[in-house]
């Protein structure tokens, strides 16, 4: 009987469920995707390395979605709430008729139990067609053959996703049964005729808390462009706290702001429906600032997070190919300074032998006293030093007949250095303009007393090691005599591997490297710090997958959650307006005219969170490329787009569906 | 003298197969300019359906009705729109004002629906308020009024259009005797010195007695007319009484 007209009650309340129902569903359906990444691994042609990172993206993914499942189900405790809140008066009516509160709330578990059977049965179905788009992506991303098609169903993602999602319905129930017994029918029947209190607010308060909101904002945004992406710097946190309080205080201030400018210009104000929209939106950003400086917040960090992702991404691995110059590379650390161990030695005890096979060669790198700190001060934005720690700064020096030999590896010619002659070699980019700007200005430099000719016109922006990211800030290349006196601080290793069984010795070093940074020091007076080619690929592919994938799931349940929330607030705004709208009826305004205030007033709405958010956006986006262009070239322009039409498409499905679902309890028939 | 309204032989059936129920059965009559018309009957006489097809929010089955020589039954939608906001003026038992705006916006609106010019607006508006004596109220919101202030200010919305009839439904039903009394005596201002015609639904004898003439309608039908004349508006009360008693089992309205 009670499960009977619970069935009866969600399919009549269907039309108002449907957007908490579409979100549940989508919720659900984001959610078994991302956790069935690692069944996709079936399908993929990958190596050992490859699939180590696919389980670290598997882990860090289980891992967000203990968050990510604690913002749906603050979101499904929201939207039901505004459900409850929506139905006191029928729920009133069954109790006038008698009915107990027990056996409402029975009424209402068995309704919670449906549309989280419903949505978790149809979200599951919608997420299985989504995961098996998503491998090719992950393929994609991976850059990873596939093999044969295989349907994918991931059995633990989904008892995961049911278990994660039966205690959040759970949780309502409770939540439900709790609230229904805190009401009084009185309440309950007066439910409908109850207004709002309006809460007006001085409009000079208002005024005052909106200008300091902007100040705010403008403090945040000039510090955080100050010290950049830097966390240890307190004026990083500052931004932050700024960046938030700002954000509150200017929708605090917001409707009082407009309203008094609005107010005050009879054209705009004494238009049509204009009053009435002011007022109608005013009153809502007044009782709602919160929840939207919380929406505007996690746009925000949508838009940010989905725009540098992609683009770090990018940028990171398009630098590989000028970062990895060498099938491996490796530097090894003699703790013992007497040492006379050779490299080959050093292998050796790690159960390498070099052979024919092999062509690598083995350089000396020297540290000077000079600091390019010093030598490039005034050439430049002295922005780029602020990466670098103290005592880092000092020139790292190699001789030209250790150039040569790299060159030679490379299969290039070899470069004749005269005895006051160097070459510049840097490939940080934030230090290379300076470094540029120097070489216009002058053609010599001073290295340990001795002035020297600059030979290269062009700076030289090659990686002398495979390290996977350009981190040589300042290297200059001297003939062997200068450096003759000098004890070389570190040896560094490179080689290319041919032949038929090259990847089984790549890998048979790999081995090494993975041993001895495993190993450390232990027994040993040197250490060997290394990568292939194969591990750096591997790695920075895993490692810019990860952040993308983390990127899209937070990014994607932020942007459902907002909309879904401005929805539900602009809905339940629509039932409590309903005698306004009438009213505006009967005095005359027509069809049209109230379709457009609702639209427009919609419209407000939800871009209002979201033009803040872009605004912040764009201040974040340029900080954050601030920090990825250290790793490479930033382009934004790609990832920009598909960021806008990832939101167009989920933002703007929701905004239209909210219009017309507006329009719909609106429209009545009867005046 | 020139009939505002006409209404001619209109009929209004609900339901249909073997269940029609006749709300109005064949009732004409006509407002003149000018005139203060007060229409009475019991609950379920169709006097509220009456209305709502003068007002254009309902249609009628079968009839005619004209508005300043326009046929509204006859009318499309759009037009029927344009209509109710061009020529009539609305007055509810509960007000129907907008909660989020003050007064003042309460009143204005009616005229930015109209997209009347911003200029005029503020002129127009006040020059209302001070007929009905809230000046000191504009600024207020519905929920800072005592329930006639509202009334006043749904009257003024109502007329500040000047539209060619002015339709007030139960105007006096929510409000105490105090208060009736005050928007009854604005009522007779309006149609006095601004010629308003006024059409007003009422089942309060007191009230209607403030009409110059009354319908009486029963089961959908005219059953009696009453005009006032030169009776002072105690001798008009007391002749209302007698009618109402008359139309029997509806006693209890006027006790």
């Amino acid at each position: 009987m009670y499960s009977k007209i619970a069935i009866n009650n969600v399919k009549k309340s269907f039309k108002d469920y449907t957007i908490y129902f579409l979100t549940l569903t989508f919720a659900v359906c984001i959610f078994y995707s991302f956790n069935s990444i690692e069944s996709q691994k079936a399908m993929f042609e990958i190596s050992k390395s490859e699939a180590s990172y696919i389980d670290i993206l598997t882990t860090v993914i289980s891992w967000v979605s203990v968050f990510v499942s604690a913002i749906l189900g603050g979101l499904i405790i929201y939207a039901n709430n505004f459900m409850i809140k929506r139905r006191k008066k029928e729920l009133g009516v069954y109790m006038t008729l008698g009915m107990s509160k027990r056996k409402i709330s029975k009424i209402l578990v068995s309704e919670s139990f449906f549309i989280g059977l419903m949505s978790l049965g149809a979200g599951l179905i919608f997420g299985i067609t989504l995961s098996q788009g998503l491998s090719f992506f992950t393929a994609k991303l991976f850059q990873v053959g596939m093999s044969e098609y295989k349907f994918i169903f991931s059995a633990g993602a989904a008892v995961k996703t049911i278990v994660y999602f039966g205690i959040m319905f759970l949780l309502i129930m409770i939540f439900n049964t709790f609230v229904i017994s805190k009401y009084k029918l009185i309440d309950m029947i007066n439910a409908s005729k109850k207004s709002e209190n309006i809460k007006i607010k001085n409009p000079i308060v208002s005024i005052i808390v909106f200008v300091l909101g902007v100040g705010a904002l403008i403090f945040a945004y000039k510090f955080v462009m100050e010290v950049g992406l830097n966390v240890k710097d307190y004026r990083f946190l500052i931004s932050i706290i700024l960046g938030i309080m700002g954000t509150a205080f200017f929708y605090y201030g917001l409707a009082g702001f407009i309203l008094y400018v609005v107010k005050n210009s009879k054209n705009i104000y004494l238009k049509k429906l204009n009053i009435f929209v002011a007022r109608q939106i005013s009153s809502k950003i007044n009782t709602n600032f919160v929840s939207i400086t919380a929406i505007c917040l996690m746009l925000f960090i949508t838009i940010s997070i989905l725009s540098t992702g992609l683009s770090f991404k990018n940028s990171l691995e398009s630098s590989l190919k000028d970062t990895v110059p060498f099938d491996a590379s490796a530097r090894i650390i003699n703790f013992d300074e007497n040492s006379t161990r050779t490299v080959e030695e050093a292998f050796k005890e790690y159960g390498f032998n070099f052979t024919n096979k092999e062509r690598y060669v083995v350089i000396e790198e020297y540290r000077l006293e000079e600091k390019f700190g010093d030598i490039l001060r005034g050439y430049g934005d002295s922005k780029g030093y602020k990466f670098l720690y103290d005592g880092y700064d000092k020139i790292s020096a190699l001789k030209i007949s250790d150039y040569n030999k790299l060159r030679e590896l490379n299969g290039q010619s070899s470069i004749e250095l005269k005895e006051d002659e160097l070459l510049i070699n840097s490939n940080f980019s934030k230090l290379i303009p300076l470094v540029k700007n120097y070489m216009k200005e002058n053609k010599t430099l001073k290295i340990n007393q001795v002035s020297y000719n600059i030979k290269n016109e062009e700076l030289i922006t090659e990686a002398y090691e495979s390290t996977g990211v350009a981190n040589n800030f300042f290297t200059v290349i001297l003939p062997d005599k200068a450096l003759e006196n000098l004890k070389p601080d570190e040896t560094i290793l490179n080689g290319n591997f041919v032949g038929e069984d090259r990847e089984k010795r790549e890998s048979e070093i790999g081995e090494v490297f993975k041993n001895s940074r495993d190993e450390g020091r232990k027994g040993k007076d040197f250490i060997i710090l290394g990568y292939t080619k194969t591990d750096l690929y591997s790695m920075t592919k895993g490692l810019t997958t990860t952040i993308l994938y983390v990127g899209i799931y937070i990014g994607i349940v932020f942007l459902i959650s907002s909309a879904a929330v401005l929805a539900l607030q602009q809905l339940s705004e629509a039932s409590d307006s309903i005698d306004r709208y009438k009213s505006l009826r009967r005095i005359g305004a027509s069809r049209k005219m109230i379709n457009k205030t609702i639209f427009i007033q919609t419209l407000i709405y939800f871009v209002m969170p979201l033009a803040l958010a872009v605004i912040h956006s764009i201040v974040g986006i340029n900080v954050a490329n601030d920090f990825i262009s250290l790793y490479g070239n930033a382009d934004i322009g790609a990832s920009a787009t598909i960021t806008a039409l990832l939101i167009i498409a989920i933002y703007g499905g929701y905004f239209y569906a909210t219009y017309i679902g507006y329009k719909n309890v609106t429209n009545t028939p009867n005046l | 003298m020139e009939n505002v309204l006409k209404v001619e032989n209109i009929e209004k059936y609900y339901g249909g197969k073997g269940n029609v129920t006749k709300a109005i059965d064949n009732i004409s009559f006509g407002v003149e300019k000018g005139e203060f018309l007060g229409i009475m009957g019991p609950s379920g006489s169709g006097k509220t359906t009456l209305l709502n097809c003068i007002s254009t929010i309902d249609t009628v089955t079968t009839g005619n009705i004209i508005i300043n020589n326009k046929d509204i039954t006859s009318l499309k939608n759009r037009d029927i729109e344009k209509f109710r906001r061009d020529e009539l003026g609305f007055i509810f038992q509960d007000f129907n004002l907008l909660d989020t705006l003050t007064a003042y916006e309460n009143i204005a609106l009616a005229l930015t629906i109209q997209e009347v010019k911003p200029k005029s607006i503020d002129v127009r508006v006040k020059d209302v308020a001070s007929k009905l004596g809230i000046c000191e109220i504009l600024n207020k919101y519905p929920y800072e009024m005592s329930g006639g202030q509202k009334q006043r200010v749904a009257s003024a919305r109502a007329i500040v259009t000047n539209p060619s009839l002015i339709l007030a439904d139960e105007p006096t039903g929510a409000l105490d005797s105090k208060s009736s009394r005050l928007l009854l005596d604005s009522f007779e201002k309006l149609n006095e010195e601004l010629e308003a015609t006024i059409l007003m639904v009422t089942h309060d004898a007191f009230t209607a007695s403030y009409a110059h003439r009354i319908l009486f309608i029963k089961d959908g039908k005219v059953f009696n007319e009453l005009i006032r004349g030169n009776d002072s508006r105690k001798e008009f009360f007391n002749r209302i009484i007698e009618v109402v008693t008359l139309l029997g089992g509806d006693s209890g309205d006027v006790f």
